[in-house]
């Protein structure tokens, strides 16, 4: 860990100007931890009241989601399963093509196929995710068709593929940086000792380069977890409780966009609104609170 | 990394799209670049031994024997004085010339005279929205196309800009009743519970009847059915059958594809077709607006949908048609939406 250089502050108007910067600095650190709390407890506070009305138990296992029914159901179980089938078959598919490409990409590319391949990769994150979505809707989900022959053209699995593609660029880059730190001492040992280069590879480099190759999977989840538009065009929002990839279900994002400019500020649907999204909160927390933990125990064991 | 690297992988990108397009254009002959209309409208009875009726037929819509009748509906806080620009845009809208025509060209039906002379009636009665200049609208997707052609008519005749946002009647509602929007347009009327909540947030609220809508049923075109009546088609979209043999059709699941809870024609249909409050099917796909739903239809075997008239014209290529049947005529009143289900024209 680098030593952080202490320098005591000069007097006159440089002193004044350097301490100055650093009130700023800090500053927008406060107004960025300022914001996440202020959002943390405005979540928690419209949604706690919504648990005086109805229990939480009932709003976990319930079955049903339909606030602006007759009668109304606030069962969160279709939607929680909804987007823990998609991003589940979103990592599924995209960690081992996400993992090849930076494997490729480190270890085994000529630099000047590398420079191609890098910034293609780069464009790909930066297209709009609704651009995604259009495609979904109307070009994957044919073609999905023509290979499942599911009932329902827009499905569980066409909004998984999606959010794999978009998953990859994210877990390339990040796991590709992970992968170039690890000291080229540690390789050259490896060989020396005789391994070739896959066996370099598998045993020696991405074991020493696996806490940013987890901290890249797990970012690259947390925005499939969190992704709205792409899987509001993908998946057609069926409310229904389905464990099978090739039917329609509405993930908690999409359930948020869809009901939330109806809901009447105040009311009961829109506490529930914001339970569910405090719940989404609680679960992408969770998932970064995982990865750290992992993070953490790997680095004590290869540094 | 220098000009030519980048260069070079745009191009590859490029190329990579451009195949993908040309590839999905090969080999997707359902897709919706294909002209060819794939759905079909089906014709709809109250009971077994009742006559069917089109949506397609104007007589049938507007007397109430075609059961998804239906009215399109503007609110307003109050009725507007005669320099107000709401009250312009009523008058432009309850035209027979003008805005009445236009509703022709989006594919629904204009007011009925009775109804007609009844909303210019309670026009004159403006004492209040003393609303100058430009406003907004907001609400029904299903009223979209038509309030476009409103709004681009109207800025010719007066000048006046008026911006229309869309998100579902139910959404135009709450945002008329938050003071985020000037009117509301709807495809269903607005509740007890929203006319409280309105009144609470100190609008008054007026209703204007703008159009006729029939709700059509679509079902892809190869599908044997072609009538079904009002039982048959709750128990479809209620989830009680789940395959068209069970209602005369072939051995194929039926897929269902309808609108979100923030939309009118939800509401609309759901009052006039759901009639023991139960909810739709939760299998049932929902989308925010009438047009993502025809493709749906057009590329599922077992696909059934309900869109406006104006979008189902559209999806069938069929013009309106004005068959005379033997129980017109002369235009009666269009029935309010608390239909009953069996009472005949």
């Amino acid at each position: 860990m680098a030593t952080k250089i202490r320098v005591k502050p000069k007097r006159g108007i440089r002193g004044i100007l350097e301490t100055g910067i650093w009130g700023t600095l800090l500053l927008c650190s406060l107004v960025s931890i300022f914001t996440l709390a202020m959002v943390f407890l405005y979540l928690v506070g419209n949604a706690l009241p919504f648990f005086g009305r109805l229990d939480l138990w009932s709003f976990l296992s319930g079955t049903s989601w339909n606030p602006f029914g007759d009668p109304a159901s606030y069962g969160v179980l279709p939607l929680l399963v909804g987007t823990i089938l998609v991003s589940l078959v979103a990592a599924v598919i995209a960690i081992p093509i996400g993992l090849g490409c930076t494997i490729y990409l480190s270890e085994i590319a000529d630099p000047k196929v590398k420079r191609i391949f890098k910034p293609a990769i780069e464009i790909l994150a930066g297209i709009p995710s609704v651009v995604y979505g259009l495609f979904a809707a109307l070009v994957l989900s044919d073609w999905l068709r023509s290979i499942t022959h599911s009932s329902s053209r827009l499905n569980a699995l066409n909004g998984a593929i999606i959010l794999a593609v978009m998953m990859v660029p994210i877990l390339v880059s990040i796991a590709e940086e992970a992968m170039n730190s690890v000291p080229r001492s540690i390789k050259e040992a490896s060989m020396a000792l005789g391994a070739n280069r896959w066996e370099t590879i598998r045993r020696t480099t991405l074991p020493a380069a696996l806490p940013g190759i987890v901290a890249a999977i797990v970012l690259s989840m947390g925005r499939a977890i969190g992704e709205t538009m792409a899987v509001i065009m993908a998946t057609g929002n069926a409310t229904q409780l389905t464990f099978d990839i090739l039917s329609s279900v509405r993930t908690m994002t999409a359930a948020l966009a869809i009901d939330v400019p109806e809901a009447v500020s105040g009311s009961v649907q829109y506490q529930a609104l914001f339970a569910v999204g405090l719940l989404l909160f609680i679960l992408t927390f969770g998932i970064n609170l995982i990865a750290d933990y992992l993070m953490t125990r790997f680095k004590e064991a290869y540094k | 990394m220098d000009k030519k690297t980048m260069y070079i992988a745009v191009g590859i990108i490029a190329i990579i799209v451009i195949a993908a397009v040309g590839a999905t254009l090969v080999l997707n002959n359902n897709g919706s670049i294909n002209p060819e209309k794939n759905a079909k409208i089906v014709l709809l009875k109250k009971t077994s031994s009742s006559p069917t009726f089109s949506p397609m037929d104007k007589a049938a819509v507007y007397n109430g024997s075609y059961p998804l009748s239906r009215y399109l509906y503007l609110y307003t806080d109050g009725i507007p004085n005669s320099t107000s620009s709401v009250y312009k845009w009523l008058n432009y809208v309850l035209n027979t010339s003008t805005g009445q025509m236009q509703v022709q060209d989006a594919g629904f039906y204009p007011l009925q005279t009775v109804d007609l002379s009844a909303m210019r009636a309670q026009l004159t009665m403006g004492n209040t929205n003393s609303l100058t200049g430009s406003f907004k609208e907001g609400g029904s997707t299903t009223m979209a196309e038509l309030t476009n052609l409103w709004a681009a008519g109207f800025k010719n005749a007066t000048g006046i800009t008026v911006t229309v946002s869309l998100g579902g009647s139910g959404t135009g509602i709450a945002n008329f009743i938050n003071h985020a929007i000037d009117v509301a347009q709807s495809s269903r009327v607005m509740s007890a519970q929203e006319r409280t909540n309105a009144a609470a947030a100190g609008i008054n609220v007026t209703e204007w009847k703008v159009a006729v809508d029939g709700i059509a049923i679509l079902v892809f075109k190869d599908n044997p059915v072609n009538v079904l009546t009002l039982p048959q088609l709750e128990g479809i979209f209620n989830g009680t059958y789940t395959n068209w043999n069970q209602v005369g059709g072939n051995d194929q699941s039926i897929s269902l594809f309808g609108r979100d809870s923030a939309s009118g024609t939800y509401a609309s249909f759901k009052d006039l077709v759901l009639v023991k409050k139960e909810n739709y099917a939760s299998s049932m796909l929902q989308f925010n607006s009438n047009a993502l739903i025809v493709p749906e239809v057009e590329n599922n075997a077992g696909g059934v949908g309900y869109v406006g008239i104006g979008y189902a014209k559209e999806a069938t290529g069929t013009a309106a048609q004005t068959l005379l049947t033997s129980f017109v005529a002369m235009a009666t009143p269009l029935q309010e939406l608390d239909f009953v289900m069996g009472n005949g024209p």
